[in-house]
Order: structure tokens, then C-alpha cells, then sequence
């Protein structure tokens, strides 16, 4: 595992603590924002790897909108 | 009024944009490349509209085959070139802008932005900036471009055939759009199955998280699958049924031939899209769009997943029913993305195991097909989250940006997505984006093959121009592609002791060397290679019984001394008249046959070839048929049971089911419409 894999796991961690669809979706536009110099300055492991936990960020996001929509 | 203005400006802008990146649609001259293929007036004169069970040409290999199983473009490939040919003899540059070029182009820019409009009417000004991301999106232009234009029809239709289930799921008993999807989803079908698939994937996903988030009402499920799922794909079934029927009832597997397009091996091999390229709408090979070569990613196409996914923070106060689209395009965009990719990380063993076990999916070797789900999300939520964005801005009313935030959010989004794809605006990108001319040797060495009456084939070597134009009583080979060969150029194939023969039974006339006139066929490191042409000149001089005939500029043509006809015998004579009739049906007429004489018909072999006497098949005496056997593993003979003189009507099997599925598939057709009518006039 590497030093991204464990910090993208900490704050993972935290925000499914929290619970807050939005916090996900800030903590993946903020992976993509970082990832664009990346990319640029051709880093690229750690780019592609903001890519991956931009869109989990995502995906937990849209997943607890679905739950609240439907119990509302 | 400052909306208006802002309004026809973004719409002036978009239409130039159009006009430049497809600016040579719009001039005179030829558009062709990759699978968009040239028609001269002579193959426009052999189009036919009915469909056949086996084709003689452009499948394996100008042997023929039972093409059933990949009959599905027949009517979009046949008809309108075959009406405006035969009816008002125009040629080929007309009708390609007229039937497909320029269809596609209202396509793209009319129906994104009907859809957008119909589901959010309250954003103002944005729905405009639809045709840019779903009509000039790097993916979709590598599509067009790469010539695969039907694709592209059927992309354009997917957007339009999402919006009518949709509507189907707020109105589930409304007969008329039922149907209406229906026969819209066969048009599609017809020209490209696969988006097909992608489209009732999507459709599918809605309609289940549709129901997912309502109530649960049994009753009301019941009736959004029986109009929304059950009507629509049983009226795709039927009017596919010219080609489902033959294919299902054959046993015929529907499944693309060879390794190349259904092992893992290939999965892996074309999954050129790396996660980062999904995620940004950013087709690998762009602009290039050379086979194989792909790019580093360009950062500034990660604003579209940024822009897209912002959308997601605009729910907030919004309706329920809007909160519900946001959410699905976003799960529908997160799918794509995940597809796309193919085999790479992360998780790619996923869509390895969908290749191998999902129905259908096999269909997929090229996995930047998915584009198209990414392509439907950000489609909608990138306006939707600009509008959101401005109405925010407007909202702070001590700001400079309050008055001006949609007008400049609009051009500043518009300049971003010019510039990103600016390539294709200075005329970066080649393929259909470029006029081209016929060599016109090719056109006189159509004119050498017309003036001969008599049945032969001619072997190109290496492989096949796009110029050439394969006819039915001369369909053409590609030495590659001949299944005896394993090197590359199958030169050496043609040094055998056994060459001359088994060209000869196969009723190979001319072998002919082309003019590379696009630099695709003798290539070096994706380059054209000059010393491959002169070598492969050189080689067939050296072969002892090839004669150099003609040349016409650089296409050089070679002779075999004899060749047999479409079907011949060892036996002298045996063999007197041939009448084609169609690919599925000939008569031949023998002189002096012996029961135990042989009479090899030169195609691919396949069990289903039969031969009767006519008179026999005038009274329905069927024990005389005469099923083909293999001669030499290869091509198709037939053992002869009578003495004498008489015509033997050979014929293809298949072709009944053939008969039978166009039965149905038109009868769908019209009991549709006279539904639709009587639904309507009874309103």
C-alpha cells in the first residue's frame, strides 16, 4: 500500500464518520484540482491515483444523496 | 434582452464551430475514411435493397458466408443510396452528405438541446452549450472522423431515445410513445447495435432507480415494464427480425469471428482509455487518432468532471423530481467512467469478467464505446451546474458578476471548450475532417473489370484499397486475410508449389498490387513505406506462372494463365451456363453429366448449399436434392445424381428464414404505424 493509498484511507475514514454527502463531494473536486498540476508536471502515479479516489469520493457522495432522497 | 443577446450569440458561435470542424462536408469533393467507404457509380448500380443469408463479398473475404448475423445494417447502409441512386442518379458526394453526413450534423445539435430543454425547462441560456459537449466532445469527433459514421447516427439517436423512455415513466400508459420508442430504438438498432445495447443499458439503470425511489406500488411497476421495457424491446425484436431469425433458428452463434474480436486477450489489447482519460471526456487516440497511439493527459480536460460534479452541491433546494435526474446522470456518468476503461486499473478483472459472462457484452472488445454514458452525463449536468454557478453569482447583488455572471460563465465555458479542442479547428485532425479525390487509375481499372462479362476474383496484394469497388461478378481478396497465410504480407504463400491451384480453383483471375495512395497499406512504424510497394512488385515478377497484364499508374495488375469459373468441374464441359440470380440463388446448366461427376461451386463451403434440378423442384420431387459436401475442406461441391442434360437450381437454405424474418420485421413495421394513427385520431 502506498503513503496516497493510506492517507486517501484516513480521510475516507473520517468522512464516513461524518456522514456528509457534500464533504465527499468537496474531497473529490478538491483530488481533481490537485491531480491537474499532476498530470501537467507528469507525476504521474500520485495524478492517476487522485483520479481513483476522486471518483470513490464521488461515488459515496451520490450514494447517501440516493439514501436521503428515498427515505424523504 | 441581455439573455437574448447572449443567446444568439453562444448559438452563432456553436454553428461556426460546426462549420469549421466540418467545413469540408460543405465543399465539393469525396468524404471517406476508416469505415465510411467510397461508392462508385458502379457499386451504387449493384446496391440491392432485399437482404440475403450469404454474401458473396466483403465478408470472408470475398468467399463468402452466411452474413445474417451481421445484417443488422443492411437498410441503413442500402436504402437511401439505393433511392437516390437508382431514382435520381446522383452520385456518391451527394449521397452521403444527404442520407448521413449532414442528418448526423442536425443530430447532434438539435437533439441535445431538445432533450435538455424538455427535462429542465427553468435553465435559461445554458441548454445551449448542449450540442458543444454532446456533438464536438473529443470522443465522439475521433468516432466521425475515424469514418465510423453510423455509429455516429446511432450516438446522436441515444440522447433523443433516453428522453423517451424518460417521458415514458412519467406518462407509464402512453401507448403511442411506447411505440414510438420502439420503432426509434429498431432505427437505431439499424445502425449500430452496440450503442444500442449501451442506450438499453442506460434505460434500463432509470428505470429501475426510478422505481427504486418511489413508493412501491406493484400495479405501477407492472405497467412501466410492460410500456416502458416489454413494448419498446419486443417492437426492436420484430423489426430486427430479418436478421434475428435467420441467425437464432441457423444455431448460428451471434458473436463477431475470429480472436481478434472475442478472447481477453483483445479486451486487454484495445483498452487503449485509462481512468484519467474517462473521467475527462478525453478520447486516448485524440487528435491523432492513429491505432495504438495514445497521449499523456491533458489537464485542462479534468474542468469537465469538475464543472459536472459541482452540480452534485446545487441539489440542495431543489424538487425532488430534479434531484432524481441530477443523481441518475451522475450514476450513470460514474458507470461510464468505470467502463470505458476496459481492462486498466482500477479493478479492470471487472470488465474482464463482464466480457466473459455477461449476455452480450462480448459485443465490447473495444470498451470507449461506454464514452457514450460519460457523454450523456456531462451533457446534462455540466449546464445544469453552470446555470446553478450563475444563479449563484446573480444572487450577490454588490458583485460586478451579478448582472453579467450567465452571459460571461457562457463565453468563458464556450472559449475553454474551443480551445481543448482546437486541434480539430486548425484542421489537426485528418480522416472524414478532409476532402479527398478518387486517383483516377482506380477509376480506369474499374473500367478494365467492367468491360469483361465472364465471373473471376482478383487477389489484391497485400490487402485491398478503399478505392477498390467490389463487384458481384468480380468480389475482390486480400492476400492477408486468405487463411493460408501467416506472415504479415502473405508473400511467401504465394511462392508455394500449390499456389497457382488453389488460386485458380478459387476462380482468381488478376492478383493486383495497389496504389497506396493513403499511405494505410504499405507501412513501416504507421508510415507509408515505398520499398514495401517495390518489393512486393518484385516478388510477383519473380513468380514463373504470373503474367504482368496492365498497369494504371502505380496499381499494377498480373495475370494467371487460366482460371476456373464460378462453378466448374474437373470434368471437361460438365459445366455449360451460369445465371446468377441473387447470392443465395443460381442455375446452372450441365451437358452430359454422369451420375458420381463432381461440380465444385467456388465459395466458402457450408452445409446449407443444396442443389436440385428444376424440373424436380417444379414437382416438388425432393429426394433428388443434393446437399454440398466439402471439396478439399474449402469450397462447396456437389455430386451429381443423374445422367444427362438438365439445370440444376442451386440455392442457400437460410434464405427462407431470411424471407420469413423480412415478413415480420415489415409487417412490425406497419401495424405500428396504423396503431399510431388510430391511437392518435381516437385523442
Amino acid at each position: 500500500m502506498k503513503p496516497q493509498d493510506i492517507i486517501f484511507i484516513f480521510i475516507l475514514i473520517i468522512l464516513l464518520y461524518k456522514r456528509k454527502a457534500e464533504w465527499f463531494v468537496y474531497a473529490g473536486l478538491a483530488c481533481l484540482i490537485v491531480s491537474a498540476p499532476l498530470f501537467y508536471f507528469q507525476i504521474f502515479f500520485t495524478a492517476q491515483r487522485l483520479t481513483h479516489y476522486a471518483v470513490a469520493f464521488f461515488t459515496i457522495a451520490v450514494l447517501i444523496y440516493i439514501l436521503k432522497l428515498k427515505k424523504s | 434582452m441581455l439573455n437574448g443577446k447572449v443567446n444568439i450569440f453562444i448559438i452563432l458561435i456553436i454553428l461556426i464551430l460546426f462549420l469549421i470542424i466540418f467545413k469540408s462536408w460543405f465543399v465539393n469533393g469525396l468524404v471517406i475514411g476508416g469505415d465510411f467507404t467510397y461508392y462508385s457509380a458502379t457499386r451504387l448500380s449493384n446496391l440491392q435493397l432485399q437482404t440475403y443469408a450469404w454474401a458473396a463479398m466483403w465478408t470472408n473475404n470475398g468467399m463468402g458466408g452466411f452474413i445474417s448475423t451481421y445484417s443488422w445494417p443492411h437498410f441503413s447502409i442500402t436504402f437511401f443510396p439505393y433511392l437516390l441512386s437508382h431514382f435520381l442518379n446522383f452520385e456518391w458526394s451527394f449521397i452521403e452528405r444527404v442520407a448521413y453526413l449532414y442528418p448526423l450534423l442536425g443530430s447532434l445539435v438539435a437533439i441535445p438541446y431538445f432533450v435538455f430543454r424538455k427535462i429542465f425547462s427553468n435553465v435559461k441560456v445554458f441548454y445551449l452549450l448542449t450540442p458543444l459537449i454532446f456533438g464536438l466532445n473529443t470522443y465522439i469527433l475521433m468516432v466521425i472522423f475515424g469514418g465510423q459514421i453510423f455509429l455516429s447516427l446511432a450516438y446522436s439517436l441515444s440522447l433523443l431515445l433516453f428522453y423517451l423512455f424518460y417521458k415514458q415513466t412519467l406518462n407509464p400508459k402512453n401507448l403511442n410513445n411506447s411505440i414510438l420508442t420502439g420503432l426509434l430504438l429498431g432505427l437505431q438498432g439499424m445502425l449500430d447495435i452496440r450503442i444500442t445495447y449501451i442506450t438499453l443499458t442506460g434505460v434500463v439503470l432509470y428505470i429501475l432507480f426510478d422505481t427504486l425511489l418511489d413508493r412501491f406500488n406493484l400495479r405501477l411497476i407492472l405497467i412501466k415494464f410492460v410500456y416502458c421495457l416489454l413494448i419498446p424491446i419486443s417492437l426492436l425484436l420484430l423489426i430486427h427480425s430479418y436478421w434475428l431469425v435467420p441467425t437464432l433458428l441457423l444455431d448460428r452463434s451471434i458473436q463477431p469471428p475470429g480472436e481478434g474480436y472475442s478472447t481477453l486477450e483483445a479486451v486487454r489489447y484495445f483498452s487503449f482509455a485509462k481512468f484519467e482519460n474517462t473521467v475527462s471526456l478525453l478520447h486516448p487516440n485524440w487528435p491523432e487518432n492513429i491505432f495504438g497511439k495514445t497521449y499523456f493527459l491533458r489537464p485542462e480536460f479534468l474542468i469537465l468532471p469538475i464543472i459536472s460534479f459541482l452540480s452534485l452541491l446545487f441539489m440542495g433546494k431543489a424538487e425532488k423530481k430534479e434531484k432524481k435526474i441530477i443523481l441518475f446522470f451522475s450514476v450513470i456518468t460514474l458507470i461510464g467512467i468505470f467502463l470505458a476503461k476496459g481492462t486498466n486499473d482500477p479493478f479492470g478483472y471487472i470488465y474482464a469478467i463482464l466480457f466473459e459472462k455477461f449476455p452480450g457484452f462480448i459485443i465490447f472488445r473495444d470498451s470507449t464505446k461506454w464514452y457514450l454514458l460519460i457523454v450523456w452525463g456531462y451533457t446534462i449536468l455540466i449546464p445544469y451546474s453552470l446555470w446553478n454557478m450563475a444563479e449563484y453569482l446573480r444572487k450577490r447583488k454588490k458583485s460586478f458578476l451579478s448582472k453579467t455572471s450567465v452571459g460571461l460563465l457562457a463565453i468563458v465555458f464556450l472559449l475553454f471548450w474551443a480551445i481543448s479542442i482546437r486541434q480539430a479547428l486548425l484542421g489537426g485532425v485528418d480522416g472524414l475532417a478532409k476532402i479527398k479525390k478518387i486517383p483516377p487509375d482506380y477509376l480506369k481499372l474499374e473500367e478494365f473489370l467492367n468491360s469483361r462479362d465472364d465471373y473471376f476474383r482478383t487477389l489484391w496484394v497485400p490487402a485491398r484499397s478503399r478505392y477498390e469497388n467490389n463487384l458481384i461478378n468480380h468480389p475482390s481478396i486480400n492476400l492477408i486475410l486468405l487463411g493460408e497465410n501467416k506472415d504479415l504480407y502473405g508473400l511467401s504463400f504465394l511462392r508455394r508449389e500449390n499456389a497457382l491451384s488453389f488460386l485458380q480453383e478459387r476462380s482468381v483471375k488478376y492478383i493486383i498490387v495497389p496504389y497506396d495512395s493513403e499511405g494505410e497499406i504499405f507501412m513501416t512504424d504507421r508510415k507509408y513505406d515505398e520499398d514495401k510497394y517495390l518489393q512486393t512488385i518484385m516478388v510477383l515478377r519473380d513468380i514463373g506462372w504470373l503474367r504482368e497484364n496492365k498497369e494504371f499508374g502505380k496499381i499494377k495488375v498480373f495475370e494467371l494463365p487460366t482460371t476456373q469459373d464460378h462453378f466448374w468441374s474437373k470434368k471437361e464441359n460438365l459445366v455449360s451456363k451460369i445465371n446468377y440470380i441473387n447470392p443465395t440463388l443460381y442455375e446452372v446448366e450441365v451437358k452430359n453429366a454422369k451420375k458420381g461427376d463432381i461440380m465444385v461451386f467456388a465459395e466458402n463451403y457450408d452445409a446449407y448449399w443444396y442443389a436440385i434440378k428444376k424440373e424436380d423442384e417444379i414437382n416438388n420431387r425432393t429426394e433428388g436434392v443434393i446437399s454440398a459436401t466439402p471439396y478439399e475442406t474449402r469450397l462447396n461441391s456437389f455430386v451429381l445424381k443423374d445422367d444427362g442434360d438438365y439445370i440444376l437450381k442451386i440455392f442457400y437454405l437460410p434464405q427462407k428464414w431470411v424471407s420469413i424474418g423480412l415478413f415480420v420485421s415489415g409487417a412490425t413495421l406497419i401495424i405500428s404505424f396504423f396503431v399510431i394513427i388510430y391511437t392518435y385520431k381516437k385523442k
